[in-house]
């Protein structure tokens, strides 16, 4: 089984909570500080795609954690094995035991999704693996306001997205991101 | 790619969202870890015993009802939250999921503090006092003028959140004060004095029902503005209700719900309203029937409505005469239809009322008020409404003659048990105001703040109540006392509906912070109203206003989920103005002098004010003032919202903070090319009234002549770039009728 995400592009409004939720949750930097400039790893983050122009413009608002691809590049490049894919439902993790902090790995991420924490070492999304073994959803996706993020195995999320147009994100690191808009 | 797992799709969707992932594919080499330096304090470092949990209601936003929390304790600290399940309104926002940043914030004030260097100098130099010397001081200085000058010259007003609204202002008619007031002012309130002149009740229009066929959103963002609320109309939409959204900037809410997007030019809704009725009357898609009976003054609207063609209102509004078409006939065809109203971007202008009404009008000649998947009323509010705890009825109106804002906004007065602050300044140099209490108030809501800031220093005393030291105001007071937050205090109720829901506090006050209601309580019994207000005694006065409905603070906190669900006396009905149920005389009709809506407004007319719901052009304007907007040819669009900032509050908190660090101005992307701008750079913002810096962002979210500014960064003060006009009938100011331009700094 392989875990990702659904993200309905229809949906999605990028109002922020998701990234929020995520550093609430797993307790992330910045703590104190709101000295402008000062950022914190994000493990979740919003985009803003735009393209055309008025009055034919458009924006796409994309939330992206880590994708947990089915050929992750950061655990190919750790030099120390500190990144590993589980066998059993496919989560890329850290091991806080084994990573140098030499970020490797996010150079190698085709979406900077490990990030480089205040401890030296990284540290990234891993689908609130303790909220799933409690039988609820990620922070991020049990937060969203418009009901566009979904957390799963592609299987069924697959199921939840037919009969929009959807697809898995291309790539050669194969995310496991499923990415939907209107029917 | 995996396009095998939905072979259903069509060739159109398929290529969209291909579209989707190639953008993204395009800006994925552009992501990087973007902050390897961190300040790495823990503010409330994690315990080991065990943790529990409670509720709360979040104050973040300034909206009522809340949206409810459920908060993680361990120790007596608080370490995490999430959105509560099986609670009305759900789920938080970025806002919401930062509470527990707010409540450890290291700058929280803590203490009671008088100020020992004189007021408005730029280190008040703060010293610590005890709560009883600041009630004494207080009771003092308030009593004394009572004495000398009357209590009427005590102004009490709240700004944010709502909460302290009903026992500030049982506080104010208590003491002898009609002066009371709130941040409505310039919020939402001008939308009400509009619809109470229309239709004799107030509100902004209803979410869609499972009936609603067509939903006309009016200049709402509610996926920013009101997030709770964004999942019941994308499913609104997946049901098959039509959308049609006014707003001058491609929001999220544009972008995922309109099937016609209105995009006006700021400040034209008045006149975008009325040629949708030249439309609706034109092709006789009105509800005729509703009109003949219920309607006051269709001729004269109709008459009114004959200039303002799709044509003539193109030109106005910049949107095209066959969009205003096909919206009419959308709206008034595709019964049953609701609206969906803002708190502000109608009302912020000096014609702010009549912008409104036009808009009113609208949807009066379609017939859907108070019908099944229309403009539906509560048929059974709950008798514990504030009515009889503020104490409005009982004295405050008795006192109107002693009101602030009588002679200069009768028309407010008339309607509003509130005063309209907006001439704090005149009413304090007239001798009006010459004391201030204030609970969570921030200059900076009004139009050339500073000019409220010197108000607020010339008063022989104020008092402020806030979370944190803003010197921004408080260098202008002589006194600031600490809130307890929305985890740290029981009061008040939140009530939804028929269900009650109460609270215990989730973790004890921080320093010597007390919550609001307890404040106020306090202070009444200090200024001699132990009676009145129960000795101080908070859940006292919750048990008061449960008195009507059998129930008691310690009854609903016995519940495990600390709610009771009051039932209805009987079941909702629709159409209450046939029923009698509206107008206080129980005659059937609605509560306007001539018993219908009013489109011409008897009030207004007494007042010897324009009747009808004319339009006028914004005070600066391409149109209204030609020659001025050749030197500042954007337009000042400022107020919107944004999803993680409430108006001046919540910079402090790194979460928010981190994803907006500075004062922005959005302009579009031809704008920007025209002034050599990309995303990013300082930008000088100036208009005739003076400049503020800030950084640019270039964005689709705005049309090509129009800016988007937010308010309420208090190094780049849009509102000081505002003039101090208001509007006759409701006060309100012209926050978006400005011209502008930016350029490099």
């Amino acid at each position: 089984m392989q875990l990702g995400f659904y993200l309905d592009t229809e949906r999605c409004v990028g109002c922020y909570t998701c990234t929020v939720a995520c550093k609430n949750w797993n307790n992330l930097a910045p703590k104190t500080s709101a000295t402008p400039g000062v950022q914190g790893p994000k493990w979740r983050r919003v985009l803003s795609v735009e393209s055309g122009s008025y009055p034919n413009a458009e924006i796409v608002k994309l939330s992206l954690g880590c994708q947990h691809c089915g050929k992750p590049a950061c655990v190919g490049v750790c030099p120390t094995g500190a990144l590993s894919k589980r066998a059993d439902d496919g989560v890329v993790v850290v091991d806080q035991n084994k990573c140098i902090g030499c970020r490797y790995c996010l150079f190698a991420c085709p979406f900077g999704a490990p990030q480089y924490g205040e401890e030296g070492t990284m540290q990234k999304c891993n689908l609130c693996l303790g909220r799933l073994a409690e039988g609820k959803k990620p922070a991020c996706v049990d937060s969203c306001p418009a009901k566009a993020l979904h957390a799963g195995s592609l299987d069924d999320l697959a199921k939840l997205a037919s009969g929009k147009a959807a697809q898995r994100l291309a790539g050669a690191t194969l995310p496991s991101l499923i990415l939907s808009t209107a029917k | 790619m995996s396009q095998s797992f939905f072979p259903s799709i069509s060739r159109r969707a398929f290529l969209k969202v291909s579209a989707v992932t190639a953008a993204l594919a395009a800006v994925g080499a552009k992501l990087g870890n973007d902050a390897p330096l961190l300040q790495h304090a823990l503010a409330a470092p994690l315990a080991a015993g065990e943790e529990t949990f409670g509720y709360t209601y979040c104050d973040m936003c300034n909206q009522v009802p809340k949206c409810g929390v459920k908060v993680y304790v361990r120790d007596g600290v608080v370490t995490r939250l999430e959105s509560r399940t099986n609670y009305p309104n759900d789920p938080l926002c970025a806002k919401g999921m930062s509470l527990l940043q707010e409540e450890y914030h290291p700058a929280r004030l803590l203490y009671p503090m008088k100020r020992t260097a004189p007021k408005g100098t730029e280190d008040s130099k703060w010293v610590r006092i005890s709560w009883d010397e600041a009630y004494d001081t207080i009771a003092k200085k308030l009593n004394e003028i009572k004495t000398r000058d009357g209590a009427d010259k005590v102004l009490f007003m709240t700004g944010d959140p709502k909460e302290m609204r009903p026992p500030l202002q049982r506080l104010a008619y208590t003491f002898g004060s009609p002066n009371y007031g709130t941040e409505s002012s310039t919020c939402a309130r001008a939308t009400q004095v509009a619809a109470m002149l229309t239709f004799g009740f107030s509100g902004t229009g209803a979410m869609p029902s499972a009936q609603t066929k067509t939903c006309l959103i009016w200049s709402k963002n509610t996926a920013w503005s009101g997030p709770y609320d964004m999942w019941k109309l994308l499913d609104a939409k997946d049901r098959g209700c039509k959308f049609i959204v006014v707003d001058p900037r491609l929001t999220p809410t544009v972008r995922n719900l309109a099937d016609i997007h209105l995009q006006l030019r700021p400040g034209t809704d008045g006149a975008l309203a009325l040629g949708l009725i030249h439309v609706v009357i034109k092709e006789n898609l009105y509800d005729a029937d509703f009109v003949g009976k219920w309607v006051h003054g269709f001729d004269e609207l109709k008459e009114y409505v004959k200039e303002f063609t799709p044509d003539k209102v193109e030109k106005i509004t910049w949107v095209s005469a066959a969009k205003i078409v096909e919206a009419a006939r959308l709206f008034a065809t595709t019964r049953p239809a609701t609206w969906i109203g803002s708190a502000s971007p109608t009302v912020h202008s000096v014609n702010a009322a009549q912008n409104h009404r036009a808009i009113l009008s609208l949807y009066a000649l379609t017939g859907n008020i108070d019908t099944p998947g229309g403009w539906t009323l509560a048929t059974n509010p709950l008798p514990t409404a504030d009515g009889a705890f503020n104490r409005y009825r009982e004295i405050g109106v008795k006192m109107t003659d002693k009101r602030a804002d009588i002679k200069a906004f009768p028309v407010w007065a008339e309607i509003n048990d509130e005063i309209q602050v907006n001439l704090i300044p005149e009413y304090v140099k007239e001798g009006k105001i010459k004391a201030g209490v204030f609970f969570g108030v921030n200059a900076m809501m009004w139009p050339q703040s500073h000019e409220y800031q010197e108000a607020f220093k010339n008063m022989e005393f104020a008092v402020a109540v806030d979370y944190f030291t803003r010197p921004w105001t408080h260098n202008f007071v002589d006194m600031i006392l600490p809130s307890a937050t929305a985890l740290e205090r029981m009061a008040p109720l939140a009530v939804f509906g028929r269900q009650i829901f109460h609270r215990k506090p989730v973790v004890k006050p921080l320093g010597e912070a007390r919550e609001d209601w307890q404040i106020i309580f306090e202070l009444g019994a200090k200024l001699g109203y132990g009676k009145e207000f129960w000795n101080g005694n908070v859940e006292a006065g919750i048990n008061f206003i449960l008195e009507p409905v059998n129930l008691t603070s310690e009854k609903l906190l016995a519940n495990p989920e600390m709610v009771a669900i009051v039932p209805p006396p009987g079941p909702e009905q629709y159409k209450k103005y046939e029923l009698g149920l509206l107008r206080a005389d129980k005659k059937p009709g609605f509560n306007t002098p001539t018993g219908k809506v009013e489109i011409a407004s008897e009030v207004l007319k007494k007042h010897k004010l324009d009747p009808l719901p004319v339009y006028k052009e914004p005070l600066e304007s391409p149109i209204s003032t030609p020659d001025l907007a050749k030197k500042f040819p954007l337009i000042l669009n400022t107020g919107s919202r944004l999803p993680f900032y409430t108006h001046s509050k919540l910079r402090e908190l790194p979460w928010l903070r981190e994803i907006m660090p500075h004062p922005v101005v959005r302009i579009s992307p031809a704008d920007a090319t025209k002034r050599g701008l990309k995303d990013g750079d300082d930008v000088v913002l100036e208009t005739s009234l003076g400049s503020i810096k800030m950084k640019v962002e270039v964005t689709n979210l705005v049309m090509p002549g129009v800016t988007d500014i937010f308010h309420g960064w208090q190094q780049a003060n849009v509102n000081e770039l505002i003039p101090r006009k208001f509007d006759p009938i409701s006060g309100y100011p012209p926050f978006k009728e400005g011209l502008c331009e930016v350029r490099k700094a």
